[in-house]
């Protein structure tokens, strides 16, 4: 009896993993060119950007908030990197300013929020749609053409057959793993999430743990900014569009709780793989983009319905 | 107590502030201005785009810009930021502030119609720019000014077929799928497909909202499991998306609709094939002039102005840029 429930949990704990390799089976059986090296490589790569967005997103989420402005920021501070990356200076200046400019993007949330006392929706939304102008007004309205062939090669390279993009993302995930992990300020950006102000009363600087959610979700969404300028060749004032829907399906479909304090990275991991893989699969089915949001719609809702019967169980 | 106190100053300030703004797109026209209102160099005119977020709208606006300056008229230009009410109540404010005409594109060619008839009825020169509304004469609008889209997509899919010797696997990357410009370029591109029974489409058309990135992804999914011989992109951002994941000189016929700076960019490094350009700026002035010589009197000799679209290559992208 003992040991059936302790299956059951772990079976509800891991269950994203059951269903995204269940996925991985069926997508093979129905294209067998899913599978093929060239195609996984295609996987990583999709999934990268959104990868180190969903990142920066758990910390936020983690610790009670939530964030609307990442796609705004992806834009913007892919703009000034474009702007910037034209050859006229070294690639660490658009890298820089673009995560100087995310990082402000954030600060401003986590003000906002943990000073302001604004709900993180509310404060968001707002930089949200002013980030966007700002991009438009930055870039006046047109795509920025004439990123150098360096800059370019940033994200189209590849280390032994592994494109770098999928590297970055490797490389904050390891991370951002270890700073929630294993340090004294990730066990203290969870406690914020988990009960707020049980956490202050036991001495956590929680206004310092809040802005700096924001501030790492700001800087990594910058980071992606300038990758996504260079894997796109353009700096576009709309692209990113709805990323940190993305983010935020990532997180939610990996076991992230919605109210805090609930999540572990490798979630977060299966989540932004099995959503990439089933843009991917419906991509090479020849599956009209129609249908693929309504399948996309009903994972999340469904993951998330396992997820709180998988917890209702446990207590 | 206090705090509240400061968020109703505060709100007090923005409503105060908003007025104002609305009062200052008017100042420039001086009271003496308005007691001869029919001088043909003092025309007030407004120009309200769809939205101002991509090359093609921006040269719309240069085109209008240069025309108003050319023929010495005063031109108002506000954008609707793709929201239908927005644009109601933005013609609505025009009319009350006495315009003498209003070019617009509707956001939604149904949901403008009122809003264009009352506008008209009230005397204002209304005119349509780039897209128009259903039935449009009957809606009071003056003339419409254009490119046509259905002919774009042709245009672009013919030179898809000349260029493939009428016979390959073909993929469609499409905009937004409830968005008209998009379905009458699909439309224009099914014209040519059907004269062209070799050409086959493997994959169904994809949605992928103007958008490079999706683009660029849809197509490094399908070329791991399909052989393609062409892509046709409904405007050159996606293009740009698909030349970057085929790589360049790639082999595939990879082309582009708009003529926007990204899209020549892509064909002079080799990504993308070509584009159809179609001429924002010229559908602009064309309006303007129209709106002008209407107001003095005039006549059109037709009220339908449709500007020609071109073929870009290789070969004279250099004139376009």
């Amino acid at each position: 009896m003992k040991e059936r429930k302790r299956i059951n949990t772990l079976i509800s704990e891991y269950f994203i993993f059951v269903i995204f390799i269940a996925l991985v089976i069926v997508l093979t059986c129905l294209k067998p060119s899913f599978i093929t090296p060239s195609n996984l490589v295609n996987i990583l790569k999709q999934a990268s950007i959104n990868g180190i967005l969903a990142f920066g997103m758990m910390f936020v989420i983690v610790a009670g908030g939530f964030d609307m402005s990442v796609g705004s920021t992806v834009a913007f501070a892919g703009i000034l990197a474009a702007m910037l990356g034209q050859g006229n200076y070294p690639l660490i200046v658009p890298l820089v300013v673009a995560m100087l400019a995310g990082l402000a993007v954030g600060i401003a949330n986590g003000i906002g929020v943990a000073v302001g006392n604004l709900p993180p929706f509310i404060m968001t939304l707002g930089t949200m749609t002013a980030v966007r102008g700002l991009a438009l007004v930055v870039s006046g309205g047109k795509p920025v053409i004439g990123i150098s062939a360096q800059y370019k090669a940033v994200a189209a390279s590849t280390f032994c057959g592994i494109p770098m993009l999928a590297i970055y993302l490797a490389v904050i995930i390891v991370i951002c793993s270890f700073v929630l992990a294993k340090t004294v300020y990730g066990r203290r950006v969870y406690a914020c999430g988990g009960n707020l102000l049980a956490a202050r009363v036991s001495g956590i600087n929680t206004t310092m743990i809040r802005i700096s959610t924001f501030a790492i979700a700001g800087l990594l969404a910058g980071l992606s900014g300038f990758l996504m300028t260079s894997r796109v060749t353009i700096g576009q004032p709309t692209a990113a569009e709805s990323y940190e829907m993305d983010a935020i399906t990532a997180c939610v479909v990996g076991g992230v709780s919605m109210s805090g304090g609930v999540g572990k990275p490798w979630g977060v991991v299966v989540g932004c793989l099995l959503i990439t893989v089933i843009a991917n699969g419906l991509d090479i089915m020849g599956v009209s983009s129609h249908w693929q949001r309504i399948v996309k719609g009903a994972i999340i809702v469904l993951a998330v319905l396992i997820d709180i019967k998988g917890k209702s169980k446990k207590n | 107590m206090k705090k509240n106190k400061f968020l109703a100053l505060l709100l007090t300030c923005a409503m105060v502030l908003t007025v104002l703004a609305g009062c200052g797109s008017k100042d420039t026209p001086a009271p003496a201005e308005e007691s001869k209102p029919a001088e043909s160099s003092t025309y007030k005119i407004a120009l309200i785009q769809q939205h101002q977020t991509n090359a093609f709208q921006i040269a719309v606006t240069e085109g209008a810009q240069a025309k108003a300056a050319e023929l010495g008229v005063e031109l108002t230009i506000l954008s609707a930021d793709q929201d239908a009410a927005t644009q109601i109540s933005q013609i609505e404010q025009c009319v009350s502030e006495g315009y003498n005409a209003i070019l617009f594109e509707p956001v939604d060619p149904d949901g403008l119609r009122d809003a264009a008839k009352a506008a008209a009825d009230a005397g204002v020169v209304v005119i349509n720019v780039v897209s128009f509304c259903t039935d449009w004469e009957n809606a009071g609008i003056a003339a419409v000014s254009c490119g046509n889209n259905i002919k774009a997509g042709e245009n672009e899919m013919q030179h898809v077929a000349d260029l493939l010797g009428g016979k390959g696997n073909v993929a469609i990357l499409t905009g937004p799928s409830a968005v008209t410009d998009a379905l009458d370029r699909l439309t224009g591109y099914e014209n040519i497909l059907a004269n062209y029974p070799d050409m086959k489409q493997v994959v169904a058309p994809a949605d992928c909202q103007w958008d490079t990135a999706k683009a660029q992804a849809t197509v490094e999914s399908w070329l791991s499991a399909y052989d393609l011989d062409a892509i046709v992109c409904q405007n050159d951002g996606m293009a740009v998306g698909a030349g970057n994941a085929a790589g360049a000189d790639s082999g595939i016929v990879i082309t582009g609709l708009d003529g926007t700076p990204d899209g020549y960019e892509a064909i002079k490094d080799g990504r993308i094939t070509g584009t159809v350009a179609q001429d924002g700026g010229a559908m602009a002035a064309n309006a303007v002039e129209a709106a002008v010589t209407l107001l003095n009197g005039g006549s059109l000799e037709s009220n339908l102005l449709i500007t020609d679209s071109v073929w870009i290559d290789a070969s004279n992208v250099a004139d376009y840029e």
